[in-house]
């Protein structure tokens, strides 16, 4: 009676539908497997407010691998990807830099020096450089390090090659610009602060570091291999959100034969004889398959899902050193009206980025190192309605703050009592740059890091599952040894963002994994 | 014009004396000139205030390289190393935590804080030295040049790569030290907030970052490196200060012929036809020579004293570029009396020491990260620390010839001061971050005011002014990811040549780095003589 997959995955977040359609177009039997009631994690489209609807966490889709998207097909399945969006950078004194993007209209960025300009377009020119690089080495599960034999080797060395391929002089740059702090790649190359915020913001995202922490620049690089962009985050939405994104990847594997269920949690992950073979839901109920490959992050998958006595003392060792420091709250705002930045042009259909100058990007980090509540984070803002109007009722907008860097752990209060605190505290800093904009404002939804971990489940509130860091990178994520997507439990796998290629919405580590779990059989 | 030498070096530090020395030994005629009326540079003693006698600068060897120690014979030329026993950390709550060399003491000691701390300590200890032990190889050979493919690089690239694969297991431990933070890599392994502050205090030692830098993690290794070598924790006094390293380092260099003039400071690098060929000095003097040694650091070697015309731009932009932003003074006290740690006499003693055992080694403020941390955020916006992290010892207890009877030298290595300052420049900075340096000590040794008798304050500036140490970067480079191994002092030109045929580095900036360790003159004295046959 029972059946047996040929894969389960645990979780219906983008990597785990990416995977999902890549086994399913393989011929592989899969069922993946969602708590929620809704499919794309964090990068789901949801209600906060009647009729205003609004991305999760990231609201633009640009760093998603368009590669993926043309090898699945996802516009064929419904995904509309709007206009590129500019960068507006407010500063204090009521002006601001508006970035706006390269789309053939010949504009360029107002108020920078002619020497500031040319920076730019060289700094351009040698990210994508590196993007393209390092996209072709995050794409590709990461050959096993003991080398074997011949081919083995080979294999290590074909890795490599995309940087070789730099030619000396970029591959020098390169060496030098990875373990770097942002802020002094920006310092050597640029003058005007407000530029050196908005592209040094990018260093910082999603992570645990602040502008002058080496491996902010990595950081940065990470932020832009989707479609191997370069020097500035250009926004780019999918008409619906985030959420059409996730799916259309939905779609495109149930169309290749995959099965999605959601509301439904795996409680367990079923070991038999040191092999996964299948998983226990809260019902009660058990399904059997050939893998299990979990898109929930390591520490969830391995100490929660796995009865402990399956691992190795040394191997939990190592999940418990992995870091996950949530330091991301997100704002959802309706409000009545577009808010009016000083100094903008007519309807920023774009990111806002408020933090004008690195030392308050970096004071805003120093917070979250002692686990305060600051009074200047940074925000990434972005107002999906005025692109995709469909999001919120007529004439009326959703303001979505990705805020860095409250911190997951508050020190001496807890979350509950702060979360007002820190929509006023948003609320003021957007008022510095938008006056009038508080009167707007008809419903909110404040998300703390420790709400983000609850709702998505992803350890810490960590939005990236592992924290973005030189010591998690490549050969060390998630961990030490087990980089490959295979788990120290046979027939496990991860396929998440604490994978090698995760990291942020790419769905490099869903394909990856799904490759990975190809080759093996 | 007068006699023509095989090689002059420019500096007399410790590297620059070691690299004549090694020079001498092969028949080389080497003549070292140096800017001060003594040798040392950065390894010196000086007596500023009447029969008080401080180490201006460093003030404890631990790097020092045995290999050099018994190649040039340094004993016979007087250096004698006495050890310093143990490390003191009093706490702000009035309590301490004390490491003694003898490890069941320092067991007894942890156990009082936290049982599982005292088991960790070992292990710790072992994974260090096993990680020094995988690293040094790489610290003791010429490095490479991963971004080239001739075959010389490639083949030494393999050999590093086959050391590494020997330390296998060692391997990811390694990979992850070498990026993490100090405060990650002690926070794993234990939870004694004073102790985790104090280890991953190593890690910020010279640099311009702070305990949750990641890289620091590293740099606790690299100080570390000095203790695999000899004597476990084998870290000590000079006799005589730190001018008993650059005297016995002098002497060497004499017995191998070479020659040392003070007082003649370089102006120029004489190149002709892209070739150096001797040296200026600064009254108008003209040294000939046929190799060209500089031992101080690459912006003061390549922006000048070598005129622009003879480097390419592109080698011009890598010096501008390369960091050496300073960050550490050092306080230097003479005192009427032994100071007084409060946490010494509040709190029971535990061990067989009396209270003055616990001030003959190095005392430690750095109560907690935050506090580390905290010190450093003042620098990262141009201040000194407020409250600082510091590094003392009082080597009149080590040795006694330091400082009349009964009266005491205290030695302050103190982080932060950044060398560029956000408001106001130095000279005039420089008392208040003295008072600082004095009112965060006196928290902890409440006779302090009362027992100085004289204070030498130096900042970077003065480093800068007073030791040619160009931003006071007290190991003449920023110990920073990208300006490790392969990349230093500047990409392309790591192997103690420059683009200048003839013109060789020998200093703290050339492999394998700072600190009293002579490495850098030893080898480069090796690539020198290999390279001319
Ligand atoms: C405050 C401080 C504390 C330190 N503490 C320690 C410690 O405890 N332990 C440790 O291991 N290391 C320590 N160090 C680091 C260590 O002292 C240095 O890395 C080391 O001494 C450098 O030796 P060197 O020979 O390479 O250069 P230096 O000692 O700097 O020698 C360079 C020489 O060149 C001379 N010179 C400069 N310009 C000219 C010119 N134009 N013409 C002629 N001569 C010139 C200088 O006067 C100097 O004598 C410390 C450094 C400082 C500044
Ligand atoms: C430029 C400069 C360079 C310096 N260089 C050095 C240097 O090279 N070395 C140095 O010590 N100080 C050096 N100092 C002084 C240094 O700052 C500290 O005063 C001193 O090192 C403090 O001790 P520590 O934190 O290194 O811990 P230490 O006590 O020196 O560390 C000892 C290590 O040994 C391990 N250990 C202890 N017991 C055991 C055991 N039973 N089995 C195995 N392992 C064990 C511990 O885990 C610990 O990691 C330098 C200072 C300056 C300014």
């Amino acid at each position: 009676m029972t059946k047996t997959y040929d894969a389960v995955i645990v979780g219906a977040g983008h990597n785990g539908l990416v995977c999902a359609a890549y086994l399913a177009r393989a011929g592989r039997e899969v069922l993946v497997l969602e708590r929620r009631e809704i499919v794309g994690g964090c990068a789901a489209t949801e209600e906060f407010a009647p009729g205003f609807r609004c991305p999760a966490t990231f609201p633009s889709v640009e760093t998603f691998d368009p590669e993926i998207t043309r090898e699945l097909q996802l516009e064929s399945h419904g995904l509309r990807l709007l206009a590129q969006g500019g960068v507006l950078v407010p500063r204090f004194d009521g002006e601001a830099l508006y970035l706006p993007p390269p789309n053939g209209t010949g504009a360029r960025a107002e108020g920078i020096p002619d020497s500031d300009a040319e920076a730019l377009n060289e700094f351009d020119v040698f990210l994508r450089r590196l993007a393209a690089a390092f996209h072709s080495i995050l794409s590709k599960p990461l050959p096993d390090l003991k080398p074997s034999g011949l081919g083995d080797l080979l294999e290590i060395l074909g890795t490599g090659w995309p940087l070789r391929k730099l030619g000396a002089r970029d591959l020098r740059e390169t060496m030098r610009f990875l373990p770097m702090p942002i802020a002094d790649v920006l310092d050597e190359r640029f003058e005007t602060d407000a530029l050196k915020a908005a592209i040094g913001a990018g260093g910082i995202t999603g992570s645990w570091l602040g502008p002058r922490s080496p491996g902010s620049a990595l950081n940065l690089l990470l932020h832009r291999l989707g479609g191997c962009r370069g020097a500035v985050g250009y926004p780019r939405l999918a008409a619906g959100g985030s959420g059409a994104l996730t799916e259309a990847l939905r779609k495109a594997a149930e169309a290749a034969g995959a099965t999605v269920r959601t509301d439904v949690e795996v409680t367990d992950i079923t070991v038999v004889k040191g092999r996964a073979t299948g998983v226990a839901l809260g019902s009660g109920e058990e399904i059997q398959a050939a893998v299990v490959i979990s898109n929930a992050d390591p520490r969830t998958t391995l100490l929660d899902l796995v009865e402990p006595i399956h691992l190795d003392p040394s191997v939990v060792l190592a999940i418990r050193g992995i870091r996950s420091r949530g330091s991301v709250a997100i704002v959802k705002l309706a409000l009545d009206r577009a808010p009016r930045f000083s100094g903008a042009p007519e309807d920023p259909a774009g990111r806002i980025q408020i933090g004008a100058h690195l030392d308050e990007l970096e004071q805003a980090f120093d917070d979250t190192k002692y686990g305060r509540l600051g009074e200047r984070p940074y925000l990434d803002i972005q107002i999906p309605s005025i692109a995709d109007p469909s999001l919120a009722p007529d004439g009326k907008h959703v303001l979505s703050a990705w805020v860095q860097f409250p911190p997951y752990d508050l020190r001496d209060r807890g979350w509950e009592g702060a979360k007002d605190d820190l929509a006023a505290i948003v609320e003021k800093r957007i008022e510095d740059h938008a006056p009038g904009f508080s009167e707007s404002i008809l419903a909110r939804e404040v998300a703390s890091p420790v709400d983000l971990e609850e709702r998505y489940g992803m350890t810490g509130g960590c939005l990236y599952h592992v924290e973005p860091a030189l010591d998690q990178f490549l050969y060390l994520r998630p961990m030490p040894r087990w980089a490959g997507y295979q788990m120290p439990i046979e027939g496990l796998y991860l396929c998440g963002s604490g994978t090698h290629g995760g990291g942020g919405l790419t769905g490099l580590a869903g394909r990856n994994a799904a490759r990975r779990v190809l080759a093996t059989k | 014009m007068a006699k023509s030498y095989d090689a002059v070096i420019i500096g007399a530090g410790h590297n620059g004396l070691a690299c004549a020395a090694y020079l001498g030994r092969a028949g080389r005629s080497v003549l070292v000139v140096e800017r001060r009326p003594m040798v040392g540079g950065a390894t010196v003693t000086e007596e500023i205030y009447p029969g008080f006698k401080y180490s201006v600068c460093s003030y404890v060897v631990s790097l020092l390289r045995p290999q050099v120690i018994s190649e040039l014979d340094l004993p016979r030329h007087g250096l004698e190393i006495l050890p310093l026993d143990g490390t003191l950390t009093p706490l702000p709550d009035g309590d301490y935590i004390m490491r003694w060399h003898d490890s069941s003491e320092t067991r007894r000691e942890l156990e009082r804080h936290s049982k599982a701390d005292a088991d960790a300590y070992g292990q710790f200890g072992t994974l260090l030295y096993h990680l020094a032990h995988a690293v040094r190889p790489i610290l003791g050979a010429t490095p490479p040049d991963p971004t080239s493919l001739r075959p010389g690089q490639v083949k030494r690239l393999i050999e590093i790569g086959r050391q590494f694969g020997k330390s296998r297991e060692h391997l990811y431990d390694l990979a992850k030290l070498m990026t993490m933070s100090s405060a990650d890599f002690v926070e794993a392994w234990f939870e004694t907030e004073g102790l985790r502050a104090t280890l991953s205090a190593s890690g910020i030692i010279g640099t311009f970052l702070g305990p949750r830098s990641p890289g620091s993690a590293y740099v606790m290794l690299h100080h570390y490196m000095g203790e695999i070598d000899g004597q476990f924790r084998a870290w000590g006094f000079p006799r005589g200060g730190m001018s008993g390293v650059a005297e016995a380092f002098a002497g060497a260099a004499r017995a191998a012929g070479a020659e040392i003039r003070t007082e003649a400071p370089v102006a120029e690098i004489l190149i002709r036809d892209g070739r150096a060929r001797g040296l200026v000095l600064e009254d108008g003097e003209e040294i000939a020579a046929r190799t060209v040694i500089s031992s101080v650091d690459p912006k003061l070697t390549f922006e000048r004293l070598t005129a622009p015309e003879h480097l390419d731009a592109d080698f011009r932009e890598q010096v501008a570029r390369y960091k050496i932003r300073g960050s550490s003074g050092k306080v230097n006290l003479a005192l009427d009396a032994l100071p007084e740690l409060a946490c010494l006499k509040t709190s029971k003693s535990w061990t067989g020491y009396p209270p003055e055992a616990h001030l003959a080694g190095g005392i430690s403020i750095s109560p907690s990260i935050d506090y580390l941390e905290q010190a450093y955020d003042d620098a990262k916006y141009g201040r000194f620390s407020r409250r600082p992290y510091m590094d003392i010892i009082i080597p009149s207890l080590i040795d006694p010839s330091m400082a009349p009877p009964g009266k005491h030298v205290m030695s302050i290595f103190v982080q932060y001061a950044p060398y560029q300052l956000a408001e106001g420049t130095w000279e005039d900075q420089r008392e208040a971050f003295g008072d600082a340096v004095i009112d965060t000590l006196a928290q902890y040794v409440p006779n302090l005011k009362d027992i100085i008798l004289h204070r030498q304050v130096v900042t970077p500036w003065d480093l800068e002014q007073r030791f040619g140490l160009t931003q006071g970067n007290i190991i003449y480079r920023e110990l920073s990811l990208e300006q490790l191994f392969f990349l230093r002092p500047a990409a392309g030109w790591a192997e103690y040549r420059t683009p200048i045929d003839s013109l060789y580095m020998c200093g703290s900036a050339t492999h394998p780095g700072g600190g009293v360790m002579a490495a850098p003159g030893r080898l480069a004295a090796k690539r020198i003589l290999a390279d001319q046959g």
